[in-house]
């Protein structure tokens, strides 16, 4: 993995293809490398959609190897939702494949004259561009319908639905999981709008003839990845909650605790929560012959997929996550888990990030627009989007310009981008990460990797008024860091209360790559990469004025606890004093 | 509706299931939601979960992880204690950094503050109460059977709710059916409901017991 594909799509009269070696960015991957391009390489203050922004697609350090887990894929640019920079990643199968085919990343620059639509094709022979107009505004089922006609059923796909064709701010880019389906999606800041802008519909990727990437090391690796499964199987997160139910298992536990957003951030509390819930939600795909516990792509032991049938048995869409089931269904008042699953497959097909779909529809719903609970009529925005009429593009552009547009004050963003499923003020921690992070606000972006066995600025005194910033900043350093191997962040669970299941997964780095990580290794390249982004967006134009949330959370009580977001403005502007 | 009075003045209807199977799946929605136990007001939440599950200490703290208290999240279960009106949920192991916060003696604690349990420090009466539980996660798999056997208390509009749901998949499997310790003659569950569940109001104390082929293990 030491090559970087190089696509100029403003070359006439047919986009440049170049193979580049890794000279500058030696040693990154995944978010690591999106972001260091997108630092080094993309002017701050461009346009997101003008040909001077990057698409940058990168397997993570550990993808395409043996190493379990490994098959998240990050995709990089200037997002046109934040107009920061975003990085949002995917599971499914083209991580590994392209990983395999010893490529670090695909930068796709540049901006095609005309409107011709182009696919992409990549294997061990090399890489191909052709036009293909035929692909214009299909859903991204029928892209790989026909990808898989024409180039048969061994390969995997990254592409983009209407939405991203349209330029969408909410627009994602689909990678397909182990059946070929377009059900694994980098949802988030519309990363979906930049390939579109660059005029690509779908990148094929056939990795035949091409063999698991070898470590420097071949036993001392095996024996990690053995020890690293070991502790995912053991642990009662990875082990059991998340294969038996998935993450919408967070739904009732959430919505008990007054922190599930409901009524576009109203209340806390969703009375049909039980009904949608991840206990539900899998006893119902198996009741109808559907999949409760699947992996999105080969080489996952976790495995908190499912596929979920219609009321006759039939392929619907995958397992709706917790953040697509909260989207779609408590924060909009909807507790009917067949209409929410039929968002999904549409969020999916149109290529659209489910959480900002469903908070924008909240929003629609706080302006009128539909009533609370009205799942038809959610369904029908979700299609107008399709049809590219006028609604349908304020919708898909967003909460933000959705609130603006139907003089709404209550809209739940930070940096433009829609919250997750945990609201701030139940939850503060998590809404000291919305606030703070380059991405915009983002669940993932401080996840819970370990930071104490990392002690990552020593260990955090929960008893100090500044801990949970001290916290929030520990847990954004180690995701970043995490984020740049490939590897899931659900081993999180596993690696946060087993020592020695992070210390497996540091020994696979090392062993694989011939190198001495430690801890402190891994600290500092997380800070890089925050310290990248974080000047990124600086020069693009963002201050500490936009590390906050929005003030309805500082002065609206949630019921049922009647708490407020209490972390000061001063607080929160110390998050990146390291 | 007031279901501490009614719980203490014990109008009860007392209904007892025999099956062939487990169907304990059918009642999860239900755990879900929220069902009544009998208990004296005043008792610590291990207590309360040792007496009703009938588990010891080991398990608890392997296997009940998350625990909230009326809505609230509980470090200490020895010092949380039930009283009237409270509602308990419990949980396995839950994902994601959220569900690392609400852990018991999470690491993340400071995360949720806002939502931690404090026990206050006020005398109440030696009684026995309602309370609501709430089952979430793997408990529903490891505990609800021993809690439908042991006995719940819901609403009667909740049991005919389940029975006209599920009638497809209950009619074949009910090999017994009591009511106040009488056994029923007929096994027609509309009928059943008719008869014994008209009222929305009234509380039903439902017991299940797998009696497999043998009815008289019943």
């Amino acid at each position: 993995m030491d090559k970087i594909i190089r696509i100029n799509m403003s070359k006439e009269p047919t986009p440049e293809i170049k193979i580049t070696d890794m000279k500058g960015y030696e040693g990154l991957g995944g978010r690591g490398l999106t972001s260091a391009i997108v630092f080094k390489e993309v002017p701050p203050l461009c346009h997101p959609l003008s040909s001077e922004n990057k698409l940058i697609i990168a397997p993570g350090l550990l993808s395409g190897t043996m190493a379990a887990m490994s098959g998240r894929i990050s995709i990089g640019c200037k997002s046109p939702l934040t107009g920061g920079i975003k990085e949002a990643n995917a599971g499914g199968q083209p991580s590994q494949m392209l990983a395999r085919l010893g490529y670090a990343a695909i930068v796709i620059e540049g901006k095609p004259k005309g409107d011709d639509l182009y696919k992409v094709f990549i294997n061990k022979d090399g890489v191909k561009i052709e036009k293909d107009n035929s692909l214009k505004m299909l859903g991204n089922y029928e892209t790989v319908e026909r990808m898989k006609k024409e180039y048969g059923e061994k390969i995997s796909c990254i592409s983009i639905g209407p939405a991203g064709e349209m330029r969408l701010a909410a627009s994602s880019i689909a990678c397909t999981d182990t059946e070929l389906r377009p059900t694994r999606h980098a949802g988030r800041g519309g990363v979906g709008a930049v390939m579109g802008s660059k005029g690509v519909k779908v990148i094929v990727i056939d990795d035949e003839g091409m063999k698991m990437r070898e470590p420097k090391d071949r036993e001392r690796f095996r024996q990690a990845n053995a020890k690293f499964i070991e502790g995912l199987r053991r642990h009662p997160v990875t082990g059991e909650a998340l294969p038996a139910y998935g993450t919408n298992v967070l739904t009732n536990i959430l919505n008990e605790a007054g922190g599930y957003p409901t009524y576009n951030f109203r209340e806390g509390r969703f009375t049909g929560a039980a009904k949608i819930s991840g206990e539900t939600e899998a006893a119902l795909e198996t009741e109808r012959g559907g999949v409760a516990t699947h992996g999105c792509h080969r080489g996952c032991v976790i495995r908190c997929s499912g596929i979920f049938h219609d009321k006759d048995g039939r392929y619907l869409t995958k397992q709706p996550e917790y953040e697509t089931v909260w989207a779609h269904g408590g924060n909009c008042g909807i507790d009917d888990i067949d209409k929410i699953a039929m968002l999904d497959f549409l969020d999916d097909d149109i290529g659209l990030d489910t959480i900002e779909m469903g908070v924008t529809i909240g929003v629609a719903m706080e302006a009128g627009l539909l009533k609370f609970g009205d799942a038809d009529g959610a369904i029908e925005l979700i299609k107008e989007v399709r049809k590219g009429t006028p609604l349908g593009r304020i919708i898909g552009n967003g909460a933000l310009v959705t609130g603006r547009i139907f003089g709404v004050d209550r809209v739940p963003v930070v940096k433009s981008q829609a919250l997750p499923a945990y609201d701030p003020r139940a939850v503060h921690g998590i809404g000291v990460t919305y606030a703070t992070s380059p991405m915009g606000a983002d669940h993932t972006a401080g996840y819970a990797v370990a930071t104490n066995i990392l002690k990552v600025g020593g260990f955090v005194d929960p008893l100090k008024p500044d801990g949970q910033i001290e916290l929030s900043r520990n847990l954004q350093i180690a995701t970043a860091a995490i984020d740049s191997t490939g590897m899931c962040l659900f081993i999180a669970f596993a690696v946060l209360d087993q020592p020695e299941t992070f210390e497996a997964l540091l020994e696979m780095l090392n062993a694989f790559y011939g190198l001495k990580l430690t801890g402190d290794d891994v600290v500092n390249l997380g800070k890089n990469i925050l310290t990248m982004e974080r000047t990124f967006n600086r020069l693009a134009g963002f201050t500490k004025e936009h590390d906050r949330l929005p003030d309805f959370f500082k002065k609206e009580a949630l019921p049922p606890h009647n708490v407020t977001f209490n972390v000061t403005d001063e607080e929160l502007d110390q998050m990146f004093n390291w | 509706m007031n279901i501490h009075e009614d719980c203490a003045e014990k109008r009860i209807i007392k209904i007892k299931l025999c099956t062939e199977i487990d169907i304990t799946p059918l009642f999860f929605i239900m755990l879900q939601e929220g069902i009544f136990v009998q208990t004296q007001v005043g008792r610590s939440i291990r207590t309360v979960l040792k007496d009703i599950f009938n588990i010891n200490d080991e398990l608890i703290e392997k296997r009940i992880s998350t625990i909230l208290l009326n809505g609230k999240v509980v470090d200490d279960i020895d010092r949380a204690i039930i009283k009237e009106n409270s509602y308990l949920s419990i949980s396995g192991a839950m994902p994601g950094l959220a569900g690392a916060i609400v852990r018991r003696q999470s690491k993340y604690e400071t995360f949720r503050t806002a939502i931690t349990y404090v026990e206050k420090e006020e005398s109440y009466p030696v009684k026995t109460c309602c309370f609501t539980i709430k089952i979430f996660n793997t408990l529903l798999n490891e505990l609800a059977q021993k809690l439908l056997k042991k006995g719940i208390i819901l609403y009667a509009y909740r049991l005919r709710q389940i029975f006209l749901e599920k009638k497809e998949r209950l009619k074949d499997v009910i090999t017994l059916l009591y009511v106040n310790e009488t056994k029923v003659e007929s096994l027609d569950l509309l009928r059943f409901m008719e008869k014994y569940l008209k009222d929305d109001g009234d509380l039903v104390y439902l017991n299940i017991k797998i009696s497999g082929e043998l009815q008289y293990d019943c």
